[in-house]
């Protein structure tokens, strides 16, 4: 099972356009694998995960075929540390994570980060200080300490990424995202589970050194933003709505589907070595790989809940009136918004955008739907402070000359909603 | 002299744990097994679509995410009454089996062979604790199916992905029934995989079981705990919830005459290692409360301690086949090992009889509508798993989980009784206090997921005392 570093590069190029690697990116990797003398060290930590990340990725690995990579990415950087993986326990993998750790390494985290009780839900390792005594290692302890040092930070799955599950309303144990808790900017690889293929191919990248380009919420753009919808792409799309559960090739936006509000390729990647998808089980899009997951998409199996009224009417407009389906958000055209951001320390809203002067401009937050503020754009370039809202949003619908899109609100808290 | 280590993290399970064991004299005379994650799942399912439970639960754990779906859509239909139509019965114990699979295999190859066999000389399989790897050159032949191994255990999630569309976690399983329908087509690709893994369990998996289990028999005496063994069932063959492949039932100090039910109300929790208030010790899920108190005198776990009549019960595959006739050689570290690999050929062997029995054109989904009280009791691949639900008016008033590894896991309960991973440790010899490769053994055994220890914490506000339980 160990596999060469000539047959990794071999499968890169063969899989490019799969993994979204263009051919000078392959360029670079095998200038990257040729000249380097040590393989690339990773470092790979659980906050509060369920482990599907992991496994997940190990869907794969195997000995044949294209399922090789995961493989030969295990044997062609240095997995140093990974508590699922790793065959050494206790003080024996704690050495090797401070060795690992001492040099040049790239941290990948599954899991977000509790900050409840000061991060102490959720302890990965004991460890000693000169006189001997011993101190439980918090995940947030953890985080804060090693990503400044990491070379890059991997976010993998939607806990690390934009919170998930766990930090669902009400936030049991204030779980936060990785980037948030250790003060780093991360790539972020969302999916719950990510497929293995968007962790392999931003990893490969990686290694060449080759830029990333990540939209918004700092997801790779070829795997996410830069794809399309999943309702876009579905190949049900121009079915009839089912009206009930458990039949077969009907659309499904009538039972919940979040397709119309989810960017991610899984109608083309398919899942499982290609087996199926949730959509060709007949099974609703939850939208697991955006922010806001789960609540902005919770009661999954309601039309009307989870606010997706907005991207129902945009996708029936480019059904009926073949303009562009992937222009989500009309930025160019009439107007565009620069910033919407949570100013944690003065607890204010900042929206800034552009338009022309005199538009209106209306904000709401998108799961209350309660309207933010309501104003005319005073100059051609504006900017709106909205002072301690309640509840805080996650993710806020700004309407502005009559057209509504929706931006995450970047840096929102925990408890967000 | 006595001397403490602590072995923090322990890996190859799933999710976080920590074990301390103090060593006299080359033997175990103390254990303490710490779950240190906690999420708080069920107050985040408090207030949300009961529908969304079963989607939600999933993501407890990504290695037995199944069995959450399983018992959550159990739980709910136990609330209203419904019965779904036997496609989607057949449907869910297929894919169900399918994780079962993945996970058993999983487990031996990923998680548990390291502490007997030498792995690949490159991290994450080196370095390890290799003083009692013994020189045998079967096991080489053992460590050489790994690349095998990793193919099945990938195979089984494609298997398990025909009918529920990914894995892991499926939004296949609904209250009132199942998504997917079967075809001619699926029932054909299911089979094949079928067909390659039970090959691969038969003449690979049980096979290099039984090698391990030759070249390391003392573990045959190693690791017994109480022998006290539970299981609440799975697999339901027809309608009515009686008849399961692998049956409820349980029994105490490895007695071969097990009780064949299994009494909701002589299940309580203790709390008095754990860091929940004092107050709310030795209730019974139907009136527990969960009130966190951290930092806690004594306490040292987020699990609870949950016993069956008081007493602590080991539950897992070698619970449910003893309990149901198919293994009653022995309880020690490789008779669980022995137990898992056969129970995965007893799995392999059923589905094949089901696959037969799918009904292409007869519905997978009967509805589902009205509000209630319901107890889903089913097996996750490591032991078993009891999911409460208590809605109306389309809203969770309540959800309580009480997972596999809570029970062996847990810590010492009021009457002093170490958890059964600690009694099945305390007694061991060790070779060297400071790498005691005999206790991480014994730990794997289990097959632990401490990300299934999910109990309820509300931080930041004042403790929340929520009822649990009020099922049934």
């Amino acid at each position: 099972m160990i596999a060469s570093r000539r047959d990794f590069l071999k499968y890169c190029i063969s899989s490019a356009a799969a993994l979204g690697l263009d051919l000078s990116v392959v360029g670079r990797l095998r200038q990257a694998l040729a000249g380097a003398t040590q393989l690339p060290t990773v470092v790979w930590l659980s906050g509060a995960s369920c482990t599907g990340c992991t496994v997940s990725l190990a869907n794969l690995v195997g000995n044949t075929g294209p399922a090789d990579v995961a493989d030969l990415l295990i044997n062609t950087i240095d997995l140093a540390f990974h508590p699922n993986l790793m065959a050494a326990a206790g003080d024996l993998a704690v050495e090797q994570l401070s060795a690992a750790t001492a040099g040049d390494f790239v941290l990948a985290v599954e899991g977000g980060i509790p900050t409840a009780f000061n991060g102490n839900t959720c302890w990965l390792w004991t460890e000693y200080d000169s006189s001997g005594n011993k101190r439980d290692v918090t995940a947030l302890d953890a985080v804060k300490r090693l990503a400044p040092q990491a070379l890059a930070v991997l976010s993998v799955g939607s806990c690390a990424s934009f919170g998930g599950i766990p930090a669902g309303a009400p936030n049991p144990t204030a779980v936060s995202t990785l980037a948030q808790a250790a003060g780093v900017s991360t790539i972020n690889i969302p999916g719950c589970p990510p497929h293995p293929d968007w962790i392999v191919g931003t990893i490969a990248k990686l290694i060449t050194g080759a830029k990333l380009e990540l939209d918004n919420d700092s997801r790779p753009v070829d795997y996410f933003k830069g794809v399309g919808t999943i309702h876009e792409n579905c190949p049900r799309r121009k079915q009839e709505e089912a009206e009930n559960f458990g039949l077969d090739g009907y659309c499904l936006k009538e039972l919940g589907c979040k397709g119309p509000r989810t960017t991610v390729d899984c109608p083309t990647r398919q899942w499982n070595n290609g087996v199926n998808w949730c959509i060709g089980a007949n099974a609703v899009c939850i939208g697991c790989v955006e922010t806001g997951f789960p609540d902005k998409f919770s009661p999954f199996y309601s039309h009307e809940g989870g606010s997706e009224t907005e991207s129902d009417e945009h996708a029936g407009t480019s059904e009926g009136g073949g303009t562009s389906e992937h222009d989500e958000k009309p930025q160019s055209a009439d107007y565009k918004i620069e910033k919407v951001e949570w100013k944690k320390d003065k607890r204010i809203l900042k929206v800034e955008g552009k338009s022309d002067k005199g538009v209106k401009i209306m904000v709401r937050n998108g799961s209350t739907g309660k309207k933010l503020i309501s104003t005319k754009a005073n100059k051609a370039e504006w900017k709106l402070e909205i002072r301690n809202p309640s509840p805080v949003p996650c993710w806020v619908e700004i309407e502005v000359n009559n057209v509504v899109s929706e931006y995450d609100v970047k840096n929102a808290p925990g408890d967000c909603k | 002299m006595a001397t403490i280590t602590i072995m923090d993290p322990v890996t190859r399970i799933e999710g976080h744990m920590k074990v301390e064991v103090t060593v006299d004299n080359g033997r175990i005379t103390d254990a303490h097994c710490t779950g240190t994650l906690f999420r708080g799942f069920e107050t985040l399912l408090v207030g949300r679509d009961p529908l969304d439970a079963p989607v939600i639960t999933q993501r407890i754990c990504g290695v037995c995410p199944i069995s959450h779906g399983m018992a959550s859509v159990m739980a709910l239909e136990d609330a209203v009454g419904v019965v779904p139509p036997r496609n989607a019965l057949i449907l869910r114990n297929l894919t169900l089996g399918s994780n079962f699979i993945m996970s058993h295999i999983l487990h031996f190859y990923l998680l548990a062979a390291l502490d007997y066999v030498q792995g690949p000389a490159t991290s994450p399989w080196t370095p390890a604790w290799d003083h009692d790897l013994r020189d045998n050159s079967s096991l080489d032949a053992v460590a050489a199916h790994l690349p095998q191994a990793i193919e099945a255990r990938r195979r089984a999630h494609e298997m398990g992905a025909v009918f529920g569309g990914k894995m892991p976690s499926s939004h296949t399983y609904i209250p009132g029934g199942f998504t997917a329908v079967p075809k001619a087509e699926s029932i054909n690709q299911f089979r094949t995989q079928l067909n390659w893994l039970t090959d691969f369990i038969r003449n690979v998996y049980i096979p290099d079981v039984q090698t391990v289990a030759g070249v390391y028999s003392d573990y045959l005496s190693v690791g017994q705990g109480y022998g006290n063994l539970l299981a609440y069932g799975v697999f339901d063959l027809d309608e009515t919830g009686d008849n399961k492949l692998l049956g409820q039932g349980y029994v105490e100090s490895a007695a071969k005459n097990p009780a064949s039910s299994v009494n909701e109300q002589s299940i309580t929790e203790s709390v008095s290692y754990s860091w929940y208030a004092d107050n709310t010790d030795n209730l019974k899920p139907e009136s527990g409360v969960t009130q966190p108190a951290y930092p806690k005198q004594d306490a040292y776990s987020w699990l609870k301690s949950p016993r069956y009549e008081g007493k602590p019960y080991e539950v897992g595959p070698l619970a449910r086949m003893w309990i149901n006739g198919d293994y009653q050689q022995g309880v020690s570290v490789m008779d669980r090992h022995a137990a898992r690999a056969r129970e995965a050929l007893k799995i392999a062997d059923a589905m094949n009889g089901w696959l037969d029995n799918l009904n292409e054109g007869s519905p997978v989904y009967g509805g589902f509508s009205g509000s209630g009280a319901g107890l889903g009791w089913t097996e996750a691949p490591r032991g078993a798993l009891g999911h409460w639900v208590e809605f109306s008016q389309g809203k969770i008033n309540h959800y309580q989980v009480i997972t596999p590894t809570c029970w062996n896991a847990s810590p010492r309960d009021g009457n002093n009784q170490p958890g059964p991973m600690e009694k099945a440790l305390i007694g061991a010899t060790v070779m060297d206090p400071d790498r005691p490769i005999e206790a991480l053994r014994i730990i794997h055994s289990f097959d632990p997921c401490l990300s299934c220890a999910v109990h309820l914490m509300r931080p930041r506000k004042k403790p929340l005392i929520i009822k649990t339980g009020g099922c049934r």
